[in-house]
């Protein structure tokens, strides 16, 4: 019913489904973030601009989470740890740890950063795999993983609070630089060095969840037993995704320890395990992307929120009143749209558009030619070898 | 028929104070047809869960082409070359039909778990996992999702999934339950072609007695744990044993 030559004689008459535009809009997308802020630069737009790299860092975040939720199958809610792990480690480099302690400065504009990030990664790295061992060792999977994984983050929290020395206590770490400021526009250079950061992730995740590995993963989140049936070592993978995820969060706590300027414990806590929980519920979790939307979504509609139920109400109460509201959106989506926004995104994607046939030729190119539109399924989707065409 | 393939010794498994599989000995030869039968709760899947590590025995040995397989992990035991379906039926939903036998494919290719490689249509895997769609008659369903097939279609991809790791034994649990009459002919004529063109060897849980007597090579019978009695399907159809333990209780 579906055979090559007659959907490919269909196609000019209904048009090519947007979704296979693929390589078009995420190169307009990247465009967009690149040029966007260069042209609608101005000194007033500091706020605007730096809601934007808080979203990008905050995606990040919400990124790593996805890897594990959407993959792996497993839901954390430690990932405040692994990113805590790298803002405290960056913070605590650029706010000279070593000189005072050591006595041995550090480039701070080159170094110090590099430090930071290495070793912020390197900690949650090693305590991501250690966890994932012993708890996959003991067998313990499902619910009772995240329930590890929220022990270790009140845990974290409490040592963080206690080893004042180093962490500064209840106050966290303050006064924390810019990283590689470039004057005039230091605000500017910081965007870009996260943008940068982010991208580069992004495309390492996809990259991942396309390849052999990503794809067993995947099987193991669709059904664990036949994963592993068929010959894959469930926990090893499961261990190893939890890793790569917790290097993904240090980073985004590495941006985020000098673009907020300091770093105290309900960033290390489950708190921030918890909401990242909720910004990929809403974006729609396994897709990569939906870690970005729900992220920016959930951030932008809570930022505004008070502006747009003010005239009815005051501010206190407006404060009071949106956490409810919230808790009512975040569970009508999860019961009535489990694939969150990026169930609406890819029904978008279906719509077909009409295309001149050269322009279809170049993107079956460059979208591998198989890369059939389909929700969900996209990583999967792939048509049989050519050996068995009529 | 060249020998055994498959030896399992004294087989035991218990949970609790119920004995489930009890002292079972078991030979599978080469190339053959081979049932376990008995009535509900006999041990059937028990026996397969020990033969494939899904479970720890409480005592026997498991020996595959020689080897002994008993103390390995569950997900190596594919690796040795055993496929297994599943009673209930054990698929990737959310995959299409054709990623839910390609990922199974790709457990006998090169750098199977590697980051950086990338599945493609031309891989060798891509063209094993399509064969096995064929083999169940799913390669017109390829690109659908797993989840919309039909029941009847889905226990076929089930069988799609063992195939495409490519086994010298398959283990199949109850292939036809709930299956439409013609789904079940559909199913028969499957095994039958897996040992004649296939060069398989199918060890087979089915309550389907009719189906089980007409292609099996033999028929080992499974009462409350134990072996009851095994022997051609004219030997078992014979048996006064199995007739008031097994057959008696349909009739
Ligand atoms: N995981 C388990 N835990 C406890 N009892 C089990 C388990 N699996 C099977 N049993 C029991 O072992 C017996 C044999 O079950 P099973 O092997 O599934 O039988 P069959 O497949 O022949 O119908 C049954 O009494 C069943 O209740
Ligand atoms: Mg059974």
């Amino acid at each position: 019913m579906k055979s090559g030559p007659r959907s490919d004689a269909r196609a000019p008459r209904n048009g090519v489904p947007l979704e296979q535009l693929r390589p078009l809009w995420s190169a307009g997308l990247v465009l967009t973030l690149v040029l966007l802020p260069l042209c609608l630069w101005r000194e007033d737009m500091i706020f605007e601009l730096n809601f934007l790299t808080g979203m990008l860092i905050w995606g990040l975040l919400a990124l790593s989470l996805d890897l594990v939720w959407g993959y792996g199958g497993m839901i954390s809610l430690g990932q405040g740890v692994f990113f805590g792990a790298g803002g405290y480690a960056m913070a605590w480099f650029l706010t000279g740890g070593i000189t005072h302690r050591v006595g041995r400065a550090p480039d701070p504009e080159l170094l110090a950063p590099l430090f930071g990030l290495g070793v912020g990664i390197a900690l949650a790295v090693v305590l991501a795999l250690g966890i994932a061992f012993l708890c996959f060792r003991s067998r313990v999977g499902g619910l009772f993983f995240a329930i590890v994984t929220l022990a270790l983050a009140v845990t974290a929290k409490l040592l963080v609070i206690t080893w004042r020395p180093v962490t500064g206590g209840d106050n966290g770490i303050i006064n924390i630089p810019r990283l590689f400021r470039v004057d005039p526009e230091p605000e500017l250079s910081q965007y870009f060095i996260v943008l940068a950061a982010v991208l580069a992730a992004y495309w390492i995740c996809r990259r991942l969840v396309a390849s052999h590995f990503g794809r067993v993963l995947t099987a193991i989140r669709e059904n664990e037993l036949r994963a592993s049936s068929i010959g894959f070592n469930v926990n090893l993978a499961k261990t190893l995704i939890f890793g790569v995820a917790a290097a993904i969060a240090a980073l985004a706590g590495a941006l985020f320890a000098p673009y907020n300027g300091n770093v105290n414990p309900i960033h290390i806590g489950f708190e921030t395990g918890a909401i990242v929980l909720i910004w990929v519920a809403i974006g729609g979790r396994g897709f990569l992307l939906g870690a970005f939307i729900g992220t920016f979504l959930v951030q932008y509609v809570r930022f505004y929120m008070t502006d747009i139920i003010a005239p009815f109400m005051s501010v206190t109460t407006a404060n009071s009143v949106w956490p409810l509201i919230f808790g009512f959106v975040f569970l009508g989506v999860i019961l009535l749209y489990p694939d969150g926004m990026m169930g609406l995104v890819h029904r978008i994607g279906a719509w077909r558009v009409p295309l001149p046939e050269s322009l279809r030729r170049a993107l079956a190119r460059a979208n591998g030619a198989d890369a059939l539109p389909r929700p969900r399924a996209v990583e999967g989707a792939r048509t049989p070898p050519s050996g068995s065409a009529p | 028929m060249i020998g055994a393939i498959l030896e399992a010794r004294a087989l035991t498994k218990r949970f609790g104070g119920l004995v489930a599989v009890d002292d079972v000995d078991l030979l599978v030869n080469r190339n053959t047809v081979h049932s376990l039968i008995g009535p509900n709760g006999a041990g059937k899947t028990t026996v397969f869960n020990l033969l494939c590590g899904l479970m720890a025995s409480d005592g026997g040995t498991v020996t595959f082409e020689g080897r002994d397989i008993g103390v390995l992990p569950f997900h190596r035991i594919t690796l040795e070359g055993i496929g297994r379906s599943f009673q209930r039926t054990q698929v990737f939903p959310d995959l299409t039909t054709f990623e839910n036998v390609r990922v199974a494919a790709q457990t006998r290719q090169p750098r199977r778990l590697s980051p950086f490689r990338v599945p493609r249509g031309s891989d060798p895997g891509s063209d094993t996992a399509y064969r096995a769609l064929e083999i169940v008659g799913l390669a017109d369903r390829a690109t659908e999702r797993a989840d919309i097939l039909s029941h009847g279609e889905q226990r076929a991809l089930d069988v799609a999934i063992a195939l495409a790791t490519q086994p010298r034994l398959l283990l199949l649990d109850e292939p036809t339950s709930g299956l439409s009459v013609g789904e079940v002919a559909n199913m028969t004529d499957l095994v039958n072609r897996l040992r004649s063109e296939l060069a398989m060897t199918v060890l087979l849980v089915e309550h389907n007695v009719n189906l089980v007597m007409n292609i099996s090579d033999v028929i080992t019978v499974l009462h409350q744990g134990r072996v009851l009695e095994e022997g051609s399907p004219d030997a078992i159809r014979g048996s006064r044993a199995v007739a008031e333990a097994y057959l008696g209780t349909d009739a």
